[in-house]
């Protein structure tokens, strides 16, 4: 209403002392959600010299450091890896200066196969020819030929990735890249079947796509266009696990004066005129400032948060997503020994795979998707097993090992009850049997992690990042929720894309002023 | 009110409520569709209905008019977010012109809204809106439902519309205020309307009861039935423009280049962009404009067909998006898409016949330019 | 002694894709007359079965309008449900929206702006698409802007989403699904299948049917390849050898050999096809799995369909979830306990379509070819649905025939290729698909 447009200047209280139905201001910019986007927005808006707070948004924090999973085991929860971190955003935050530490960089995978079969291969997609080449001599120039193609693809491409504009880009196999489905993608390049299994796999993982739907080979892509310590498309473990990489993100935001305040659950964006005006708070109380950065699901930071009578009809109707068909699931595994042979131990440091066969795989699709039957034995699965023990000793006792798996596809359930966690622990048992074999005896305790919804495929993923980006048109209003971000992982680029968007705002009003 | 588009290619259009009763009438037996509904063009002669309107009243069947009913507690928000109207400073029984918007600002239709009911709304729109409306309910305490098919109504348009209507105990409660209420057992809505220069009363009844109250207000005081052709001698004189006809619906344009904006077509006062928020205000504010704007000619000449060019000094500044002869003008009347350039300089149209010959035209000043102007000057 | 000929294209099976392909390849130069045959293969439909609609290009191309042509398209798609219960769209979207309207208030009211919705969804995409095709990477470049944000929506929308986001009635989301996605055999789930209910949006998506007095369109195509010499052979094709890159030799039953650089198969020829090991042209549209099925019913005497629709298509889906375990079964190499279907009546035959098999069969994970019992057990199988879903109506049942056009997943293929044959891509609009994919070989592009 125009009244409140023309109404007074609100009285201004000291930062810091929000009390109910109190108003503060005084502030630049208002970050909600304390996730790693969030985090990553706040601290590049503190560091621009904006005058930034940070709120919850009423989701779980990430703070948690190891948690013991098992009398002397500990596991840190989400993510292990790093294979997308944003270089720019790193370099922006001086992240290693603040603690962002690997502790391995470059693993090396090994492959297992539904025939018992295993490819080690380097941790530097560049060489990854060499394995190809050993493995099948027929593929060795296509596999060549595609993979500079595809690593040259993934490097031009990664600003789209990001949610940006799609660059100009020629080569017969981009569109191929773009359009393609894992299956048929993969079958027009290469004949050996091994080769076909551990890229599917790759290029499946964590998807949601199955790998004959089209636009589901894109996620290969786009995972190769990620670096990991300066490398493209190589796997980084940091040091401290998923925790650490927090850890070190949210010390920038600190060393960028940003005003934590997690206890302050942010209720309502405060919309005035076409702009927004600040927060209410859940105390009651308001907290103002001309730009509010949103790192919570799109659904809580439009429809909630603003709510439908301000924003646009069309944009509404694009916000809510599909529910997921599929997810992810994070199991951890305390073992009390493995096997002393050579090949184990160098295995403990490195990253284990196992890539089913192409029916193992689909088998494994149409189940999740259709719940997992009780009482039937789960498929095989892609599983990815790491050994953070190994890294960091102090996550297991003396002799014992801590392994952190992911399976995907399993079936996505909102809340994970008893059956779920059998399923899964039954699934990554046997799964972990394929990877070391008779390792799966010496399994003394599992933790199995609610299920992570599996990403869309990256051109629905893009769209909506483009569509949301928009925010209706509300002006000072920036997203960074989980929809802005394409693919799974530690990224970090949609937080730093919208505090950039911000700034640039910042900037624009002062200049106007 | 708002007048409808028309679809003559629909093979096989629905009879509207008070079909029976417009088809006895009509001795010209003219007929044309709009939105799949039957609707007379002329019932006896173009001129004679025009005149006897003017003069004193007539009635129309406006059964092919789209109408929501939206009910519940939050069925004024939905529709302030839907429809430029400003609904929810609408007292019970007021009405309020306005237009839909999509995201981008540009017009998908003109309606009007009108609170029937502490919780009751009627909305009425040239074409159906059934997903836009779907998609608006969403996220609000409100459901919206298409009742046109289950209803019958008519509108009483002239001087002496409102006596008409009284005489029939039909009267609306007063020149803004609708009335709610039953006529021996039969519940109506009597709202007070305005269609180009004539005021009205528009009633809105049961299907089942179509036939009655139309006799009723035949034996009343007989007023002469009028059909689309005389009404669109109102409207363009009126200066209304007509959906899909004189602008593109931005929800059916093949390209973003033929979309228009409330401005554009001469209705920048039902869009005030600083009114409370509505669906593509934020939009509208810094929307690219086309540089072309509708406007209503009036010809020297008494003939004039849509689709003629219009000339400016240097060449074709535009096209007649719609025609006819206004007998009290004694002249053709029309509207024109023009290049914003063209207005204040003198024009020239296209006439149809002989190659090359032209007519001078210039433009007419039509209640809704009056209220566009005086929002202009406000908005200065 | 064996002859041999030399011609700029082959294409085989002589059905209305494959002649409207080879009359508008012959007459793809304007200067220059293509040399082009057509080998009818004896897999073409039956004389009288319904053929799909024309396409305003080839229309123009073939000059058809000189042409006593008096096809008119098929009336309506019917579901049949359970309990005998049906559900038609019409190829009049109003009359669709009056029925639907009468059948239940709110789903009607929108069928309006859905179908224009889709229609101008698919006006848009399909240009884009098509530059797509032909390798242009238009895909990125049509991502740009505003106009992109709304392609790669509907590029990755499923149509079980747009479906679900319109309508209430689960009957009409099953039949919209199954007359947009079984003939390019989607499941409804996955990205990119939105764009298939744009599609069948197309006029050309129509089938027609001969007029009761006129020559039928297989006729009056027929006349236009002999007016552009195009040469017709009559034998089934016993292989296809590539001599060279620029060399593919047809050897046909009859003894004769036909040389040519390129080799197209028509959709009748699709078990020759799939023998011969055929490439599907490439389409960001139709993303087939598996295989098709084509099962002939021959009748003692002419079955009467169900309702008053003579001139439809059935189809008989059930569910859209059985469309989605269809598809996930042929995936896992089953044969599907329930194949959806659909079908036409054919003077005294019912031709089926069954559109989700399996291209290669799993029997737990031994990997094996279709044999001669399977195809028997799928022909029974779908006999039995058949006399499910039309109530009794299937008695004296003379034959079955079975044909499965299987292949494997393969990446589309882009220009003529190294492929030996190439195949039209699945689509609604198969003579469109064929004539323009016929015209880019012999371009050469």
């Amino acid at each position: 209403m125009a009244s409140e447009a023309l109404r007074e200047e609100p009285p201004v209280v000291p930062v810091g002392k929000q009390q109910p139905g109190m108003i503060e201001g005084g502030l630049d910019a208002i970050v909600i959600g304390a996730n790693f986007d969030g985090l990553a927005a706040a601290a590049l808006l503190g560091k621009a010299g904006l005058k930034t707070v940070l709120l919850a948004g009423g989701d779980a924090s990430s703070e948690q450091g190891p948690r013991e999973f098992a009398p002397g085991y500990f596991c840190a929860d989400g993510d292990q890896l790093v294979d997308a971190l944003d270089p720019e955003l790193i370099a922006a935050l001086d992240l290693y200066r603040h603690g962002l530490a690997f502790a391995a960089r470059r693993l090396e995978t090994v492959y297992y196969f539904s025939d018992g079969g295993a490819l080690l291969t380097d941790g530097d997609l560049y060489r990854l020819r060499d394995a190809v080449t050993a493995m099948s001599e027929d593929d060795a120039a296509s596999f060549a030929a595609f993979s500079e193609a595809a690593l040259d693809a993934a490097r031009a491409l990664r600003p789209m990735f990001e949610g940006g504009d799609p660059p100009a880009l020629n080569g017969a196999l981009v569109d191929r890249f773009l359009h393609g489905s894992v299956e048929e993608t993969l079958d027009g390049l290469f004949t050996d079947d091994h080769l076909k299994e551990m890229l599917a796999a790759e290029a499946a993982f964590r998807a949601a796509a199955r790998p004959s739907d089209p636009y589901g080979f894109l996620s290969l892509i786009r995972r190769w266009s990620g670096e990991a310590a300066g490398l493209q498309g190589a796997i980084a473990y940091p040091e401290g696990g998923s925790a650490g990489v927090n850890k070190a993100m949210r010390r920038a935001a600190q060393a960028s004066r940003v005003d934590f305040r997690l206890a302050v659950t942010a209720k309502r964006v405060l919309v005035e005129w076409d702009s927004v005006a600040g927060v209410e708070t859940e105390g009651g109380g308001q907290i103002r400032a001309p730009i509010i950065v949103n790192a919570l699901s799109a659904e809580r930071a439009f429809a909630e948060m603003i709510g439908p009578s301000l924003i646009d009809i069309e944009f509404q109707a694009a916000l809510t997503p599909p529910p997921p068909a599929v997810a992810s699931a994070r199991v951890h595994l305390a073992l009390d020994g493995v096997p002393g042979d050579e090949r184990t131990r160098g295995n403990l440091a490195r990253r284990l795979v196992y890539a089913p066969s192409r029916i193992e795989l689909r088998r494994a699709y149409a189940a999740a998707r259709a719940g997992w039957p009780a009482g039937e034995a789960p498929p095989p699965l892609i599983m990815e097993a790491i050994f953070p023990s190994a890294f960091e000793k102090a996550l297991a006792p003396e002799g014992g090992h801590s392994a952190s798996a992911l399976l995907h596809p399993v079936p996505y359930v909102p809340e994970a009850d008893a059956n779920y966690v059998a399923a899964v622990e039954r699934a990554a048992r046997a799964a972990f049997d394929k990877l070391a074999p008779g390792a799966a005896e010496r399994i003394v305790a599992v933790d199995v992690a609610p299920p992570e919804p599996a990403a869309p495929p990256v051109l629905t993923a893009w769209t909506r990042a483009r569509a949301l980006a928009g925010a209706s048109g509300v002006k000072g209003y920036f997203f960074c929720g989980p929809e802005a971000q394409i693919g799974r992982g530690f990224i970090g680029a949609a937080g730093r894309r919208v505090a950039q968007a911000a700034i640039r705002f910042s900037r624009g009003k002062a200049a106007a002023a | 009110m708002i007048f409808p588009v028309d679809d003559p290619v629909t093979d096989d259009p629905n009879p509207t409520a008070l079909y029976a009763a417009a088809a006895s009438a009509a001795s010209a037996n003219s007929w044309t569709s709009v939105n799949g509904w039957a609707v007379a063009r002329a019932y006896t002669s173009v001129t004679e209905e025009y005149e006897a309107a003017l003069e004193g009243a007539c009635v129309a069947d406006v059964g092919a008019v789209t109408r929501y009913a939206a009910r519940g507690r939050e069925a004024a928000a939905m529709l302030a977010r839907a429809t430029t109207a400003p609904v929810e400073g609408l007292a019970v029984g007021e009405s309020a012109r306005g237009l839909m918007l999509d995201e981008n600002g540009y017009v998908a239709d003109k309606i009007e809204a009108a609170r029937l009911g502490p919780d009751l709304y009627l909305l009425s729109s040239s074409r159906p809106h059934a997903r836009r409306l779907q998609l608006a309910a969403r996220g609000f305490d409100a459901s919206i439902d298409d009742i046109t098919g289950q209803i019958a109504a008519l509108a009483i348009l002239g001087a002496e519309a409102r006596d008409i209507a009284a005489a029939a105990g039909l009267d609306a409660e007063s020149e803004v205020l609708a009335r709610q209420g039953r006529v021996r057992g039969v519940e109506t809505s009597a709202r007070p309307i305005h269609f180009g220069l004539l005021a009205g009363i528009e009633v809105i009844y049961p299907r089942d009861e179509a036939l009655t109250l139309w006799e009723r207000l035949r034996r009343a005081r007989a007023p002469k039935p009028i059909g689309l052709d005389a009404l669109e001698i109102f409207r363009i004189e009126g200066g209304a423009p007509r959906p899909g006809l004189d602008f593109a619906i931005s929800d059916e344009a093949a390209d973003d280049a033929d979309k228009r904006l409330p401005d554009e077509i001469g209705l920048a006062h039902l869009a005030p962009a600083n009114r409370a928020w509505f669906n593509g205000r934020r939009a509208l504010v810094g929307a690219p404009r086309s540089g072309r704007a509708l406007a209503v000619l009036a010809l020297d000449a008494g003939e004039a067909k849509a689709g003629a060019a219009v000339y400016g000094k240097k060449g074709q500044v535009g096209r007649l998006t719609s025609a006819a002869y206004s007998p009290r003008l004694k002249r053709a009347v029309a509207f024109a898409d023009l290049s914003i350039e063209a207005f204040g300089k003198p024009l020239e149209v296209a006439l149809p016949g002989e190659e090359g010959k032209r007519a001078a035209a210039a433009i007419f000043e039509t209640p809704e330019n009056r209220l566009a102007q005086a929002f202009r000057a406000a908005q200065r | 002694m064996k002859q041999r000929r030399q011609f700029d294209l082959v294409i085989i099976g002589a059905d209305a894709p494959g002649l409207a392909a080879a009359a508008c390849a012959a007459r793809a130069h304007p200067d220059i007359a293509m040399r082009v045959a057509v080998v009818r293969t004896g897999d073409e439909p039956p004389a009288g079965a319904a053929s799909p609609g024309v396409p305003d290009f080839v229309w123009r191309r073939l000059d058809l309008h000189l042409s006593d042509l008096k096809a008119r398209p098929v009336e309506a798609l019917v579901s049949i449900f359970d309990e005998e219960r049906s559900l038609a769209t019409y190829q009049n979207e109003r009359r669709t929206g009056r029925e639907l309207e009468r059948a239940g208030a709110d789903d009607g009211r929108l069928w309006a702006d859905y179908a224009g919705a889709r229609a101008r969804a698919w006006r848009e995409a399909e240009e884009i698409l098509r530059g797509a095709a032909k390798g242009k990477n238009a895909l990125l470049s049509g991502l740009g802007g505003a106009k992109g944000v709304r392609l790669g929506r509907r590029l990755t929308q499923s149509c079980a989403e747009i479906l679900d986001d319109h309508f209430d009635s689960e009957e009409l989301k099953t039949h919209l699904s199954s007359a947009a996605l079984m003939p390019l055999g989607l499941a409804g789930d996955e990205p990119g299948s939105g764009l298939a209910l744009a599609a069948a949006s197309d006029p050309a998506a129509w089938r027609v049917t001969a007029g009761d007095r006129g020559p039928s369109l297989v006729k009056v195509l027929e006349d236009a390849c002999a007016a552009a010499s195009v040469a017709v052979f009559e034998s089934p094709v016993r292989d296809i050898q590539v001599a060279d890159e620029k060399t593919r030799i047809v050897e046909l039953e009859n003894g004769e050999t036909l040389k040519a650089p390129m080799v197209m198969a028509g959709r009748a020829a699709c078990e020759t096809a799939a023998r011969l090991g055929a490439a599907p042209a490439f389409s960001p549209l139709a993303r087939r799995e598996g295989a098709t099925a084509e099962v002939r019913v021959k009748l003692a005497r002419p079955a009467t369909p169900p309702g008053e629709e003579a001139e439809a298509v059935f189809f008989a889906a059930g569910s859209r979830e059985a469309l989605k375990r269809a598809r996930d079964a042929a995936l896992e190499g089953r044969i599907p306990d329930d194949p959806p279907i659909f079908f036409r009546f054919v003077k005294d035959e019912i031709v089926v379509t069954a559109p989700y098999c399996p291209a290669v069969l799993y029997t737990e994970d031994e990997r094996r070819d279709w044999s001669e019992q399977d195809r028997q057990a799928l022909g029974r199988r779908i006999v039995e649905r058949l006399g499910a879903v039309l109530n009794g109506a299937v008695k004296n049942v003379r034959r079955i025939e079975v044909k499965v056009a299987a292949r494997e997943a393969g990446v589309g293929v882009v220009g003529a290729g190294p492929a030996r044959l190439i195949a039209p891509p699945a689509t609604h609009d198969e003579i469109g698909a064929a004539a323009r994919l016929a015209m880019e070989l012999v371009r050469g592009e």
